[in-house]
């Protein structure tokens, strides 16, 4: 019976899976990609790690203040007679370089991202318990850096029917839970260069404890902070039913946006 | 050197997450992302041995976390069925694939190794992070699982 059922079982595997196996040109694809990411190195195929990111921004901090110190016991201490010295190690920042018409500028850091400039997509997903997740990866397409502050605004859509989203920011979700119970996530002004990416994470229950039905959200609208304009998430990866908690609109906790991914847990 | 090897094993992992999968799209997306990761931690691999097993193994973890809600099924469900509709049994394979759908990822993932890829218990073992013994007992219940499925259709023709 067994070898009966496993040669049916093989047969039938066949012809069930077979329509599904992505068509020939499909090797071609994935290779073409790989190829984009290891010849372009960083931007896509290799990541920072947080205590990677942690331990370069420790550095940049420690060679700055190392430099500004050096720079003022070298001013303290300098005979006037004497040439100058050698501009401590700082001065190979373009930041600090001495620059012949130094000409104070307001701000010539980067402008908040316009949402124009950006596309979003989802990346990463998880679930647990009733609970779904996924990362928004914020890209900017432009061809300037630009900032993102904060928390994107969100809502949703069922159909052609808005659906307003009751949004928390709460870094302790079920599924999404960076910080641990109880914790906070910093919000900080996140650098985009031309072709970076930023994300934040969303969560929402997809098991309804409320009389009211569960919103089934067809696009996600999301503002980035700052920005003007609305970008649609219409491919959501597990986005079906999305209830409410405790009375009100459908819930959706949300994290502030960052320079890396949330998801998925190292 | 890496995307020769990586082309090599690439038909059995398109094949081993359409079996997890399902979904033609979905298989592509998870293989594409698969060897993106696989180019990240290629300096995990062991020095010297089979790409294939380990890169399985992160196709198969991919399938995993790429699950699909309903939205995006039932849009799936709106394309015409493809080959599945050209065949005679076709209830049989619809059932079969209700099943599959419903079996756990793990035990679904050994099914899938064993009896539509054919590899050995030592190979699905590899893929899948167990032991042989887990492996052989994962399949049986699989089977176990599948048995009403195919009898039941058995009966009916």
């Amino acid at each position: 019976m067994t070898d009966l059922l496993d040669s049916a079982l093989r047969t039938r595997l066949q012809r069930a899976i077979a329509p599904s196996v992505p068509t020939p040109g499909a090797s071609q694809r994935v290779l073409r990609r790989l190829r984009t990411t290891m010849e372009s190195g960083t931007s896509a195929g290799w990541r920072p790690s947080r205590a990677f990111a942690v331990a370069l921004v420790s550095t940049a901090v420690i060679a700055l203040l190392g430099g500004a110190v050096g720079a003022v016991f070298a001013l303290r201490h300098a005979q006037p007679s004497h040439p100058p010295l050698p501009a401590p190690a700082v001065a190979h920042t373009p930041a600090v370089t001495p620059t012949p018409a130094a000409t104070p500028t307001p701000s010539s850091g980067p402008s908040p991202c316009d949402g124009a400039s950006l596309s979003a997509r989802t990346t990463f997903t998880i679930g647990a318990a009733g609970h779904d997740g996924f990362d928004v990866q914020l890209h900017n397409q432009g061809a300037v850096a630009c900032t993102l502050t904060g928390y994107a605004a969100l809502s949703g859509e069922q159909g052609s029917q808005p659906v307003t989203l009751n949004v928390q920011h709460e870094a302790s979700g079920m599924v999404i839970n960076p910080t641990g119970p109880g914790g906070t996530v910093p919000v900080r002004t996140i650098v985009l260069a031309p072709g970076g990416d930023a994300y934040f994470s969303v969560e929402y229950v997809t098991v309804n404890s409320d009389p009211r039905p569960c919103a089934r959200l067809t696009h996600l609208l999301v503002t980035p902070p700052g920005a003007a304009t609305q970008l649609v998430l219409n491919a959501m990866p597990s986005l079906g039913a999305v209830c409410a908690v405790g009375g009100g609109d459908p819930w959706m906790n949300e994290t502030p946006v960052a320079a890396a991914p949330y998801l998925p847990y190292p | 050197m890496f995307e020769a090897e990586l082309a090599e094993a690439l038909p059995q992992a398109f094949h081993l997450a359409a079996g997890l999968l399902l979904d033609r799209q979905d298989a592509e997306d998870a293989v594409q992302e698969a060897s993106l990761r696989a180019w990240r931690r290629r300096g995990n691999r062991r020095p010297g041995t089979d790409l294939r097993p380990w890169f399985l193994a992160i196709v198969a973890n991919q399938c995993r976390e790429s699950r699909r809600g309903s939205w995006a099924r039932l849009l799936r469900m709106a394309e015409p069925p493809d080959a599945v509709a050209e065949s005679s049994d076709r209830a049989a394979i619809v059932d079969l694939r209700s099943a599959l759908r419903r079996l756990p990822h793990r035990i679904r993932l050994v099914v899938v190794l064993r009896f539509y890829m054919d590899l050995s218990f030592e190979q699905v073992a590899s893929v899948s992070g167990c032991s042989v013994e887990a492996a052989k007992s994962r399949t049986r219940r699989g089977l176990r699982a599948l048995e009403s499925a195919l009898t039941g259709t058995e009966a009916s023709r």
